[in-house]
């Protein structure tokens, strides 16, 4: 169902763009405002959520070509999300999403089939 | 980069298709897509990503030996949609994928691989997947070519 709320108020929330590392100041979220993809990444959520209190360095993803999905490292687990902040206000962090989750340190594997 | 008329054309023939919206569900959203800017912020932001849920498929490899659960999130699937990359073009690529690691006897681990190949179709795409050690890899981004701006990680040619 649609919620009519978040319809009537039209997108509120934009995705971080950068082609370039960004630098999050300590951001303070709440559970419920780290969503995933998958939902059984949630619980690695603590491990995320404890990074980015703490500040994070948020790396563009090169494996895709868009702009607004990042990696960040986190004690044992890379992180790669997605951050929305409040229209208006870049520095308002509403929402962090996260796309996958991997062992820190680990390789990407580039595989060309043809 | 922003979505182009011909990816918001694709996927508003995907809203008009689906039964289980109501007419002012799809007049909503349509109307969103109607503004260039509106239909990239709301994409980006994950706007549309309830339209979409999780879509599970087990795949295998022809000769059965490797069976893995290969999950596709919203975020994947409205990449797919926009770049007319059909499902049944990542089970495609995934079961080559299968089938080449079975043949040369690779061992999968826990991390991410971009497999890149042609489709049925003979267009080259790009799936970035988490290969899990519970047999489950997640499509976590689709797109059509060659992850250009990829530097780093290793590179297989099997």
């Amino acid at each position: 169902m649609l919620q009519e709320e978040n319809l009537a108020g039209r997108i509120q929330s934009l995705a971080l763009k950068s082609e370039e590392t960004v630098e999050l100041p300590p951001i303070q979220l709440t559970s419920a405002q780290v969503t995933a993809e998958f939902e059984e990444d949630l619980v690695d959520r603590p491990e995320l959520i404890a990074t980015l209190q703490r500040g994070g360095v948020l790396n563009p993803v090169r494996e895709s070509p868009q702009e607004n999905i990042f990696s960040v490292d986190g004690p044992t687990k890379n992180f790669w999300i997605k951050v929305l902040h409040s229209r208006g206000d870049v520095s308002r962090i509403e929402r962090v999403h996260i796309i996958g989750v991997a062992r820190r340190g680990s390789k990407t594997q580039h595989i060309e089939l043809d | 980069m922003p979505v182009t008329t011909r990816q918001l054309l694709r996927l508003i023939h995907v809203i008009e298709q689906r039964f289980d919206l109501t007419n002012r569900e799809k007049e909503e959203l349509l109307s969103i897509l109607d503004d260039p800017s509106e239909a990239d912020e709301s994409l980006e932001s994950g706007y549309f990503d309830w339209l979409f849920p999780r879509a599970t498929v087990k795949v295998s490899s022809s000769d059965g030996a490797q069976k893995w659960e290969l999950q596709i999130g919203p975020h994947a699937q409205i990449e797919a949609v926009l770049d007319n990359i059909h499902l049944d073009d990542l089970i495609y690529l995934f079961q080559r994928f299968l089938d080449k690691v079975q043949a040369h006897e690779v061992e999968l681990v826990e991390t991410k691989y971009v497999i890149t190949g042609s489709n049925a179709r003979q267009q080259l795409i790009s799936i970035v997947v988490f290969v899990r050690d519970d047999l489950t890899a997640r499509v976590a981004t689709t797109y059509l070519g060659r992850p250009l701006k990829s530097e780093r990680g290793v590179r297989f040619h099997i």
